[in-house]
């Protein structure tokens, strides 16, 4: 699943470990996702979702 | 004012220490009570006594380290755990049906001491260190695909 989190990140000037933070999550989780090799659970999608003020269909996209 | 993590790593310990004592002493309150004076019939259910309050703590320990894990944490163990397990299984059955056609000449040769508690706690042994290896090198695996 290709995502736009590390672009949302740097608009926001975040490092991995801050949005790491943010979400609760370590930041080797946060690598993964932005990555595209790992795909976020549900309840962790709506919470990146809602932290950028976004829904989960424009962050995250079916490749 | 600690935090929440702190708060909780703090009950956890508390509450594995306190199980632990009380699991330890009650269990020799019981057997004491139970085989009075008989010290050697009494000794192993002792030592069970000591290993449930060590299982105890363990327990709580893994319970608590779970609980710190983040989704993806949790998903490397499940990954390792479930690949690691089930290839330490495959990986020692040759060896046990080693044991099954000559391993009884093989240990009484080469553990001469042994008794049959011990050869059951070397099987037992063998396989928890099988699968605690299997597991390290499937958890490498998985981290070297999502890194």
């Amino acid at each position: 699943m290709k995502n736009h989190l590390r672009v949302l990140r740097a608009e926001r000037d975040w490092s991995q470990a801050e949005l790491a933070e943010r979400l609760d999550v370590s930041r080797q989780s946060v690598n993964a996702i932005e990555t595209g090799k790992y795909d976020p659970s549900l309840p962790l999608a709506f919470k990146i979702a809602r932290l950028f003020g976004q829904s989960i269909e424009a962050i995250f996209e079916e490749e | 004012m600690p935090s929440r993590r702190q708060v909780a790593f703090i009950s956890s310990v508390a509450v594995a220490v306190a199980g632990a004592i009380v699991i330890w002493f009650g269990a020799a309150a019981i057997v004491t009570a139970v085989f009075a004076r008989d010290v050697q019939a009494a000794a192993p259910w002792l030592e069970v006594g000591k290993f449930a309050s060590l299982a105890w703590v363990a327990a709580i320990g893994w319970m608590f380290a779970w609980r710190r894990l983040d989704e993806m944490g949790r998903e490397t163990r499940k990954f390792s755990w479930f690949v690691g397990s089930t290839a330490a299984i495959l990986v020692t059955a040759p060896i046990m049906l080693f044991w099954l056609v000559n391993g009884g000449a093989f240990l009484a040769q080469h553990l001469r001491r042994g008794t049959p508690g011990a050869y059951f706690a070397l099987g037992w042994g063998g396989l928890v260190v099988a699968q605690l290896f299997c597991a390290l090198i499937a958890r490498a695996g998985w981290w070297a695909m999502k890194r």
